[in-house]
């Protein structure tokens, strides 16, 4: 017989519409089966009772280093960041991730079911990015290439005395690798022996099989990636934004979607000058397509909760935040056929919480992914955060 | 025509009590399960003694860098390419190594040496007996394993040297692309020149020798997989601290595991599951395992003892002995000639005081093709 499993009563967050209350939601094989008013509970279904708690889809983080810098190890558990060569696009996040480390522990027990882990932003071209389940099962691969602007190339490379060191230097690298790619994509057409293991992986993005991913905090960075980006017609994304308010109409004209975060730090940086709590709220004003990001292990996992929060307080309205928490992720990882919502046939990663996620004292009671129970909350000795 | 008669012979696959062991021209002509004996032949009784097998180590740098040597007389790593499919441990080898001669005293007549675990591909590793013959005379296999490393060694040794690979991402990549040229190369039709080091990638992509890789960490171990389910090559993972945390993916996969060094604490993050009890949980899941002393890191001449310690620790007894003996064989495609005491089989024999689990046994008699070398 087929697995089933209910949960029951509760206010469920479908993200289609409306939240309903006291509904049951139905898992089979994984999968949601059904999220209804009502209905006769069949036998041998196993029965979560939800009465009084609520009910969300599994919790997005599109942009993190879960498992790539390694929780209470330093330089053996880092593996994020190649800085030996500012393009890097032949190597993968996948063959760093340890799916054992503590830090996919604590996103389950947070909530957070899916996670885009993408290489950091030393190099102007870091490497592929992986979006995957927390409890490890693998979504796509690559899930974008991972890029940066700004800053971090600037910093890293100049302290090699290498190219780049100026923000000059990291959009002619940019430029220059892109162009080299549309070479190599009319060269291989003449003839099937050329072949470039690092360039082989920019071809998906000219054949938009996945976007770029580009690290950008300054307006001047942003609208370098989007001239850059227009100029070769690659699909992209802005990674964290921080300050997109200055230019989310643009943004929205353009229909760039924007990872949002860490929105929690210090300005521990220059280019972090202008955060912001009101760049989210200025993102729905101007109907710019975002999902926020802890950028962990910048912010844990749990900090996704306290952005959405914190951006609430200061304006964004609490509907846009939880799709910024959910279905918006799904959206910008291209997975929301998938992920993102409670609807017939989409993946059973279900949180429930004791009480709404924007009530700083809730807890998680309960994760599952893919039906799976990952995570209960029993006793105070359960909480992993 | 030498006779060995009486005691227990670990045959390779079990024991044989009060057999007969017969010995010409180096090699094994037969086993007699009774003793009934021709009245023309040299006997050596072995009443109350166990016999054994040769005992072979699957893993080591033994003579690639000479106890009591000083560190930069080590010619185990040549880290100064992330890439050398085309150096041989072989050619480094010396075999007056103080080592071998306690090696051989200990019951250890055939090891495989391999490079280290500096670059993401190491090199060609050879399988020796620790005779006193000429170099050319000890090689049994010449190549039997392609020498591969991924986790905190490569990315460590290289960000000394500030350059590619310094993440277990690049590690990866460094390998994905060698063996990618290699397959390239392997499909050209007209080839103007060899290539030495795809030669040799080649030829594990051929199924011709295995991928011999160091892992320690679950991340690695799966890096492992993948890399072997978009190559196809035959993999045996070397050390595999985490392995027991995700046993059920590798059955089927690899062709087995080469546990060790144990005897010591976890030097670093990656091996922080390593422990005795790892053989007897891998075997447990149905995964061939061998035990190595990674010489020097753990002393080769106590490898009977590692093995000991595993059996201790939950592995049972007879999977505990071929783990030094027949498994290993296996592993390093000479078991045809070692490993076991079978007909046919060269004459590698080890004459033990009593079981060689227990500490106060000693080794009394080594044969090495059928020569008395203790």
């Amino acid at each position: 017989m087929e697995k089933l499993l209910i949960v029951k009563g509760g206010k469920i967050f479908t993200m289609e519409g409306a939240p309903l209350e006291g509904g049951y939601l139905v898992i089979k094989n994984g999968k949601i089966e059904d999220v209804t008013e009502r209905m006769e509970i069949p036998n041998g279904a196993q029965v979560i009772d939800a009465t009084g708690k609520y009910i969300y889809p599994g919790f997005i983080d599109i942009h993190t280093h879960t498992g790539l810098w390694e929780e209470g190890v330093n330089i053996e558990g880092s593996d994020g960041n190649e800085a030996t060569d500012p393009v890097t696009p032949h190597v993968r996040a996948i063959d760093g991730i340890n799916f054992y480390d503590d830090g996919f522990k604590e996103a389950v027990s947070s909530g957070v079911t899916t996670v885009n882990i993408m290489p950091g932003s030393a190099n102007v071209i870091g490497g592929q990015g992986v979006a995957t389940k927390t409890t490890g099962q693998i979504l796509l691969n690559p899930s974008g290439i991972k890029m940066a602007l700004g800053e971090n190339p600037k910093r890293v490379y100049s302290s090699q005395k290498k190219m780049p060191s100026t923000r000059l230097g990291n959009a002619a690298i940019l430029r220059k690798t892109l162009l080299d790619t549309l070479n190599y994509i009319e060269k291989k057409k003449k003839d099937k022996k050329v072949f470039d293991f690092k360039l082989e992986p920019l071809v998906g993005l000219f054949e938009g099989k996945y976007p770029a991913r580009i690290h950008s905090h300054r307006e001047d960075d942003i609208l370098t990636a989007l001239r850059i980006m227009k100029e070769f017609g690659i699909k992209f994304v802005i990674e964290h934004s921080t300050e997109g308010h200055f230019i989310a109409e643009i943004l929205a004209k353009e229909e760039v979607p924007c990872a949002l975060g860490p929105t929690i730090t210090t300005r521990i940086k220059q280019e972090l000058k202008f955060r912001t709590p009101e760049t989210a709220k200025v993102y729905e004003e101007k109907g710019v397509l975002f999902a926020f990001t802890t950028d962990f292990p910048v912010l844990p996992h749990y900090g996704l909760f306290y952005s959405a929060q914190i951006a609430v307080r200061y304006g964004l309205s609490e509907e846009t935040a939880l799709k910024a928490l959910t279905i918006n992720g799904a959206k910008i990882l291209g997975l929301d056929h998938k992920i993102g919502s409670l609807k017939k046939g989409k993946d059973a990663d279900i949180v429930i919480t004791d009480r709404e996620i924007f009530d700083p004292r809730f807890l998680v009671m309960m994760t599952i992914v893919d039906g799976e129970i990952a995570y209960e909350h029993k006793t105070r000795d359960d909480l992993y955060i | 025509m030498i006779v060995l008669k009486g005691g227990k012979i670990f045959t390779g696959e079990e024991f044989i009590e009060n057999g007969a062991i017969f010995i010409e021209n180096g090699k094994i002509v037969k086993v007699l399960r009774r003793k009934r004996l021709p009245s023309n032949v040299e006997v050596i009784d072995l009443k109350g003694k166990y016999i054994l097998p040769g005992f072979i180590d699957p893993h080591t740098h033994i003579g690639m860098r000479d106890e009591g040597a000083p560190r930069d007389y080590s010619d185990v790593n040549e880290a100064t390419d992330p890439a050398t499919p085309h150096i041989y441990a072989i050619d480094a080898y010396n075999p007056l190594d103080p080592a071998v001669e306690k090696a051989l005293r200990n019951g250890v007549t055939t090891v495989f040496i391999t490079p280290g675990s500096a670059n993401p591909i190491g090199g060609i590793g050879s399988v020796i007996k620790l005779k006193k013959a000429s170099i050319s005379e000890i090689i049994v296999k010449k190549e039997a394993g392609l020498k591969m490393a991924l986790g905190e060694n490569p990315k460590l040794t290289y960000r000394e040297r500030k350059s590619f690979p310094t993440t277990r991402m690049a590690t990866a990549a460094v390998i994905r692309e060698w063996f990618t040229k290699a397959q390239r190369y392997g499909e050209e039709k007209k080839r103007k020149e060899k290539d030495p080091k795809l030669e040799n990638i080649l030829k594990a992509l051929r199924k011709e020798i295995p991928c011999r890789i160091h892992c320690h960490s679950v991340q690695d171990i799966e890096t492992a997989l993948r890399l072997r389910e978009e190559f196809g090559f035959e993999m045996i993972l070397e050390h595999a601290s985490d392995a027991p945390l995700i046993a059920d993916k590798l059955k089927g996969k690899v062709k087995g595991i080469v546990v060790g060094p144990l005897f010591g604490v976890s030097s670093k993050p990656e091996s922080k599951n390593l422990s005795f009890e790892n053989p007897a949980r891998l075997s447990s899941h149905g995964i061939p395992i061998a035990i190595t002393s990674d010489h020097p890191f753990n002393a080769i001449y106590y490898l009977n003892l590692y093995a000991a310690m595993s059996f201790k620790e939950g592995l049972d007894e007879i999977t505990a002995l071929k783990a030094i003996t027949s498994t290993p064989a296996e592993f390093l495609g000479v078991s045809d000639r070692v490993g076991y005491i079978k007909k046919g089989y060269d004459a590698d024999i080890v004459v033990f005081s009593g079981h060689p689990f227990d500490i106060m046994s000693r080794v009394e008699m080594v044969f090495i093709d059928g020569v008395r070398v203790v």
